[in-house]
């Protein structure tokens, strides 16, 4: 166990200590900064723009407007259609309402606009309409009726609560926590590729198994990978920490500020996680061993998108049955599971014996992947230049004079 | 300095780039990788793609999973019940369905009827409801996607109950029966609003970013397995440096399109043959101008950071060397995909001129802004003349990496070594 030890410390030494590393390290961060950051910005930026809209109250009715309105819209009264009409055109106002004079029979207006305003922009008339109708009405009732119910949805069998109707912020965390597992994945697949390959290239290979044995090696190898893929998922995760309390205490972005973790349900992506990074990593060292380039092997490794994305091509289907043949197969495939458990644990409480057995198979997989990149890394010494097939890592190998083992 | 190599006739020089440049386009082909990535990728997309449309397309036209109506007043299909802590609800309006709704005592009455299945969920209306708002629906499964629960009843009996009068209630629920008058305007074309509209920016700037980096990272490839090979030097007695380079980047430039056309004729077959049209409304249509200046400095980017990936080709030892180093040549189309959002925003403002005219961030920059305003004419000119320089000057300037020292020394790849190179130092 000592010589895996060492094998996986000087793994990771080598692999943190390189500038590539804090690069793919700090790409990340500072790709979501950038992008949500400036997101944020851009739709600060339009929403600050405000809309004037005007009206011609015909019937007498809007003697209060809104004292504190949510949205940024400038409400403009006209004595005439014809004044609007003009004031439109001009671009002075963006539409305008007509109340008719018979409103408080018929309830009619006419809306008339050349570009179609925002929605927040009619909603804010049609509650100054309501706040005028309410004129005789107490002050709490009136807020209540113009903000109506907030509505939370309590699904008793799925254990879950969905705020309006749909899943909170905090509910998607495990899927966030899936897309950063994935991401991980992808970032380190190139390195995991050429593990075998590199060893190919500097001929060194067969000098370190005079001292250990092939399996050693390749479990101390992918030990070390596995301990690089949580250096960084630690580092990820202290960042997506600070940017929620940064967005919700400083930026006051309002779904940032309630999130409510599902500890429960983190564990499980964490218990999910861990051993489908096992087997993943032990897949990728095995398919890199039937290489010859580490640039192959740094090619072969977007190959690995495809299964990795299939329950979010999926996603539809397993929303509608999250108990179904679908679902349950996905969580079981450690290539899968991690995300389809994410996606599922967002609608419902995943039953325990599932994640136990999702983790069990990713562990056992990752075992005998595990075997099998020692072997692959056996079969392909003093095979430089040359790819190794895969029947030979299946097969028996023949040595000479006829003997087979 | 004597020139190396002996006065050719430009017939013969571009004789020569041709055939660098056909050799290339050959042997790229043969290349399994660039088939399997170039080729093979889309297509097994497509496929996957297809496959997973058809799969979705099946569940989404799944019958839902209840007729909940959102309208007041229309019958609903199962019973509920309501725990009101605060006594809010004295009465229920006509239009409410006789047998739909049912009164209990307290909660967990309620659940024990849930459990029962004498009703099929309940509302739970707490005392403080006036001032909060807050009413939860309690119901044994729920799945956002299908949206099977509309609480439109219960909050209009609240209305009702809250006001003490049903025909202000009523107009309080709709206050405006609005007749749109949409009045046509001379200079805009109403286009209506679609995903298409509000993606299409962000398309364009997607597609040349693969038309710039695709082929610029398989010319680094192309540079170091010469390298590795030992047939660079070779070269370089019967080529000049210029016809290298220039060579290789025509090659690379085409066979970049050609992935580029494939790529976006994938994704267009999927789109229309995957049960979905692609839906694209009346008057839409891609603008012939941007579509020639979007082809234009596709190209002039490609040949910029083409021309620096082939020098890092030069330089590094191996391809897994030059990776750090070409982040940092990338940089600045990196910084132009962070500051989209900006130019989209505000495409006339400063932020957007300084990056649609810098050569390095022009290519995608001056594309982002042609999406969203009218450029005029002689910025569009101005930025592709720089562009052109800049591509020279690069193409000349890398020319000086392809000397015997710099490409036989076989030392580990540095910035300082890249810039002494190209200041013709090293």
């Amino acid at each position: 166990m000592s010589k895996v030890w060492l094998i996986a410390q000087h793994q990771f030494r080598q692999e943190v200590s390189k500038r590539s590393f804090l690069l793919v390290l700090f790409s990340l961060p500072l790709f979501l900064t950038f992008t949500i950051g400036f997101g944020y910005l851009a739709s600060r930026l339009e929403q600050e723009s405000s809309t004037t809209l005007g009206y011609v109250d015909q019937a007498g009715l809007l003697v209060r407007t809104l004292t504190e309105p949510e949205d940024d819209v400038l409400l403009v009264p006209f004595e005439t259609k014809e004044t609007a009409q003009t004031a439109l055109e001009t671009g002075q106002i963006e539409a305008y309402y007509v109340l008719a004079a018979d409103y408080a029979d018929t309830r009619q207006a006419e809306l008339v606009y050349f570009e179609q305003p925002h929605y927040y922009a009619t909603r804010h008339f049609q509650n100054v309409v309501r706040l005028n109708l309410m004129a005789d009405q107490s002050p709490a009732v009136v807020d209540r009726a113009l903000s109506g119910a907030k509505v939370t949805v309590r699904a008793t069998e799925s254990k879950r609560n969905f705020p309006a109707g749909g899943p909170s912020a905090g509910q998607f965390v495990p899927l966030i926590a899936a897309a950063i597992f994935t991401f991980l994945v992808l970032t380190t697949s190139g390195y995991l590729m050429q593990v075998i390959v590199a060893e190919k290239e500097n001929r060194t290979m067969e000098i370190v198994v005079s001292s250990v044995s092939p399996t050693q090696m390749m479990s101390g190898k992918i030990i070390g990978a596995v301990g690089i893929a949580v250096t960084q998922l630690a580092v990820w995760l202290a960042f997506l920490a600070g940017a929620a309390w940064l967005g919700g205490s400083l930026l006051g972005i309002g779904w940032l500020q309630n999130i409510n973790l599902n500890w429960r349900d983190i564990l499980t992506i964490v218990m999910v996680a861990l051993p489908s990074y096992l087997f993943i990593a032990a897949l990728m060292t095995t398919v890199g061993s039937t290489l010859v380039e580490s640039q192959e092997a740094q090619q072969a490794g977007a190959l690995f998108f495809f299964p990795l994305f299939l329950p979010v091509y999926l996603v539809l289907p397993i929303m509608q049955n999250l108990n179904g043949p679908l679902s349950l197969g996905l969580s079981l495939v450690p290539l899968t599971s991690v995300t389809t458990m994410a996606i599922r644990s967002i609608f419902m409480e995943i039953p325990a014996w599932q994640i136990a057995l999702s983790a069990a198979v990713s562990f056992v997989s990752g075992i005998v992947m595990v075997w099998l990149a020692g072997r692959a890394f056996r079969r392909s010494m003093l095979r430089y230049g040359q790819r190794l097939k895969w029947r030979d890592l299946f097969g028996t190998r023949r040595m000479g004079h006829g003997f087979s083992r | 300095m004597r020139h190396p190599y002996p006065t050719e006739g430009i017939e013969i020089v571009m004789n020569k780039t041709l055939l660098v440049m056909l050799h290339e386009i050959r042997t790229t082909l043969r290349r399994k990788s660039f088939t399997i990535l170039a080729l093979g990728m889309p297509l097994v997309l497509a496929i996957v793609a297809l496959i997973v449309m058809a799969v979705n397309q099946d569940a989404s036209s799944a019958p839902p999973a209840s007729t909940g109506s959102g309208t007041i007043g229309a019958a609903r299909q199962k019973a509920e019940g309501y725990v009101d802590e605060g006594d809010l609800i004295t009465v229920l309006p006509t239009n409410v369905p006789p047998g739909w709704l049912a009164e209990y005592p307290d909660e967990a009455a309620a659940q024990t009827a849930l459990e029962a299945e004498e009703i099929a969920a309940y509302y739970l209306i707490p005392a403080d409801y006036v001032a909060s708002g807050e009413v939860t629906y309690v119901t044994p499964q729920h799945n956002p996607i299908s949206n099977d629960v509309s609480t439109d009843g219960i909050e209009w009996i609240l209305l009702v109950n809250l006001l003490g009068d049903a025909e202000l209630a009523a107009d309080v629920w709709d206050p405006l029966d609005v007749k749109v008058t949409a009045l046509e305007s001379a200079s805009s074309e109403a286009v209506e609003e679609s995903w298409i509209v509000e993606l299409f920016p962000t398309l364009m700037v997607l597609v040349l970013y693969m038309v710039i980096l695709l082929p610029a990272s398989v010319l680094v490839n192309a540079i170091t397995d010469e390298k590795k090979n030992r047939v660079m030097e070779v070269l370089m007695s019967s080529l000049s440096p210029q016809q290298m380079i220039s060579g290789k980047i025509m090659a690379l430039g085409l066979l970049g399109l050609l992935q580029t056309a494939l790529w976006v004729g994938v994704l267009w077959a999927v789109v229309r043959f995957g049960g979905r049209p692609l839906d694209i409304p009346a008057g839409f249509s891609v603008p012939t101008g941007l579509l020639v200046w979007a082809f234009i400095y596709g190209l002039l980017g490609y040949a910029m950071y083409g021309a620096q990936m082939a020098g890092l080709g030069a330089l590094a030892p191996d391809v897994k060397d030059a990776k750090g180093a070409s982040f940092v040549i990338l940089s600045p189309l990196i910084i132009v995909y962070m500051f989209t959002v900006g130019i989209l925003v505000a495409p006339d403002g400063p932020l957007a001129l300084v990056l649609s005219l810098f050569p390095l961030t022009a290519p995608v920059g001056m594309i982002a802004r042609m999406t969203q305003t009218t450029v005029p004419l002689w910025q569009a000119v101005l930025a592709a003349a720089l562009q052109l320089l800049t591509a020279m000057l690069i193409v000349r300037l890398v020319g000086r990496l392809f000397r015997a020292q710099a490409l036989l020394s076989g030392q580990p790849f540095s910035a300082r070594r890249f810039l002494g190179a190209l200041l013709g130092r090293a």
